[in-house]
């Protein structure tokens, strides 16, 4: 980050961009690609909304939604970040987005104060403190907090990973840094990553029944899954979680690919259960819960 | 937005909101992103809603929409049917949505087989005679007509230019597709359908949805000249036209893509 911030100052934010897109497709899309935010169209969005985008990294979101709203603040910890999101912003010359350095379990906001929050990347992270008794209890509060400062019909936007995501089993490695950490009882992965990194375990993440308790518990309603493809940092495709025709369809019909895995994923699609069991080990969701 | 897009459909086609269902995914072009929209328990939509996915693009679909139904009217009526309905142009929460046919069938691929090769030349050629809009005397300042229009003409290879200068020939004008990339194509039931039509007609350069076509095949340019020389002799191009002729068809796919990157 600090040589893009060097790159951004010596020559610009347009050469950067530039440069980014020729050299690293992959992170570009990350930062400026548009369809990053396309999680937006499950939201009935009005014009007048104020957006608070928690963690909000690069902008990602935070750009997108600041041409289709009336203010988004961009909260973020982290310096550097922060620093790039001010070199974006006057890029981009998005004067109603805010950037503020603020802490997710103590909003710097009155009651009341926003029509959406985004937490995209960012729930599983929150546990990584020990400011509460556990990583479960500290995310209970995060929701709490988002409720408090959530107008009433307002809602809370949640990208995330399955914690039983099959790609987890095959090749993927937990948020702990290690593997089938996020599959393991809770007290098996702790004793796990203490032993091989000396730390506790606390990026929990959840099954869809999880997810669907917690934010019960901390007031929501209205709690609809959304399952984004390939995953929610680039959902290029969103079905809803009840479709199952949906979601055959896309693997079936639209999803590109020529590998064998994929051809293979594509006949298994259509066998009885094979959805059903599929979208249980999906690899991430979108969530979205109102404030009733 | 699926609510109001929901709430627009189920006036317009007499379906129970609970009983649509939409999937969103995003198509080749920026600015857009479609909804395909199933009824009841169908496995397969029924129709594609194309809607803008910022209101600062909601040009692109009614452009698209307008070059959609201007290339179903430029066909003969056996063809029309490779071409999807366009069915409305409307507007919802100040985004433009147009609604199109859902195209359904086997889609082509970078290793088709001779007869479905064969299948959309067939097609091709067929298109191309359709759209034939005059001829013009091909010379060197034809092709810097050409390049001009994408601020090509400094960055071109001197000696293209100079072999375009001495030639001076007849060439058809024909209104391409201008996507005619495999994704774009589906088999059903012994026809074609074509999708995609958001650049009909923005190209004039005969052949140039035929190389766009081939470049993606097995073997490429190299393995499919044949197909190359049936079309030049097909619309009566001379031959000596065929070598810079390909090499600026190149050119302009690179300049596609690098005005994309803009």
């Amino acid at each position: 980050m600090e040589e893009h911030l060097k790159l951004i100052e010596d020559k610009g934010f347009s050469y950067f961009k530039n440069k980014l897109l020729a050299e690293d497709r992959n992170f570009y899309d990350f930062i400026f690609d548009e369809t990053r935010a396309d999680w937006r169209f499950c939201l009935p969005i009005k014009k007048y909304w104020k957006v608070l985008d928690i963690g909000a990294g690069l902008g990602g979101n935070t750009f997108v939604l600041s041409k289709e709203v009336a203010e988004v603040y961009a909260m973020e910890r982290a310096d550097l970040r922060l620093k790039f999101l001010s070199l974006r912003k006057e890029y981009e010359s998005a004067n109603n987005v805010k950037i503020i350095s603020g802490d997710a379990l103590s909003l710097p906001f009155k009651n009341e104060s926003f029509d959406l929050i985004v937490a995209n990347g960012l729930f599983e992270w929150l546990g990584v403190t020990n400011r509460f008794e556990s990583p479960e209890k500290t995310q209970e509060h995060f929701l709490k907090e988002a409720m408090r400062v959530l107008k009433k019909s307002g809602y809370l936007y949640i990208g995330i990973e399955n914690r039983f995501a099959i790609s987890y089993l095959l090749e993927g490695v937990d948020h702990s840094g290690l593997r089938y950490t996020s599959w393991m009882p809770r007290f098996a992965a702790n004793i796990y990553t203490k032993l091989r990194t000396g730390k506790k375990y606390q990026t929990y993440t959840y099954s869809k029944y999880g997810y669907g308790k917690i934010l019960e518990r901390a007031g929501f309603k209205n709690i609809e899954f959304y399952l984004p493809l390939p995953g929610y940092n680039v959902p290029r495709h969103i079905v809803s979680y009840s479709h199952l025709d949906g979601l055959k369809f896309v693997i079936g019909n639209i999803l590109g690919g020529l590998s064998l895995r994929k051809k293979i994923l594509k006949k298994l699609i259509y066998l009885p259960f094979i959805a059903r069991l599929w979208r249980v080990v999906f690899f991430s969701f979108d969530i979205f819960a109102q404030k009733l | 937005m699926i609510t109001s897009i929901k709430n627009k459909l189920s006036e317009k086609y007499n379906i129970k909101t609970n009983e649509l269902n939409l999937v969103k995914t995003r198509g080749g072009g920026a600015g857009k992103v479609l909804f395909f929209a199933f009824s009841g328990r169908q496995k397969t939509p029924f129709l594609c809603a194309k809607m803008s996915s910022l209101e600062r693009y909601n040009v692109l679909i009614e452009s698209e929409f307008n070059s959609l139904a201007a290339a179903k009217n430029s066909l003969p009526d056996n063809l029309k049917i490779t071409v999807p309905n366009p069915l409305e142009l409307t507007c919802v929460n100040g985004r433009l949505m147009a609604l199109e046919e859902f195209v359904l069938g086997r889609q082509a691929g970078p290793y088709m087989d001779s007869q479905d090769l064969n299948t959309v030349f067939d097609w091709l050629y067929r298109f191309h005679k359709a759209n034939i809009v005059g001829k013009k005397t091909v010379s060197q300042g034809f092709l810097s007509e050409v390049l001009s229009k994408y601020n090509l003409e400094d960055k071109t290879d001197n000696d293209i230019l100079k072999i375009w200068g001495n030639l001076s020939v007849q060439m058809p004008i024909i209104k391409q597709h201008g996507d005619f990339h495999f994704a774009n194509v589906f088999f059903r039931e012994n026809t074609l359908k074509i999708i995609d039509w958001a650049n009909y007609g923005k190209i004039i350069l005969p052949a140039y949805d035929l190389v766009f076509f081939l470049r993606r095949q097995r073997g490429g340019i190299e393995a499919n000249k044949k197909m190359i020389f049936d079309y030049f002799n097909y619309f009566s191009i001379p031959e000596k036209v065929l070598e810079p002729w390909v090499k600026i068809l190149g050119i302009i796919e690179n300049l596609e893509k690098w005005s994309r990157k803009k």
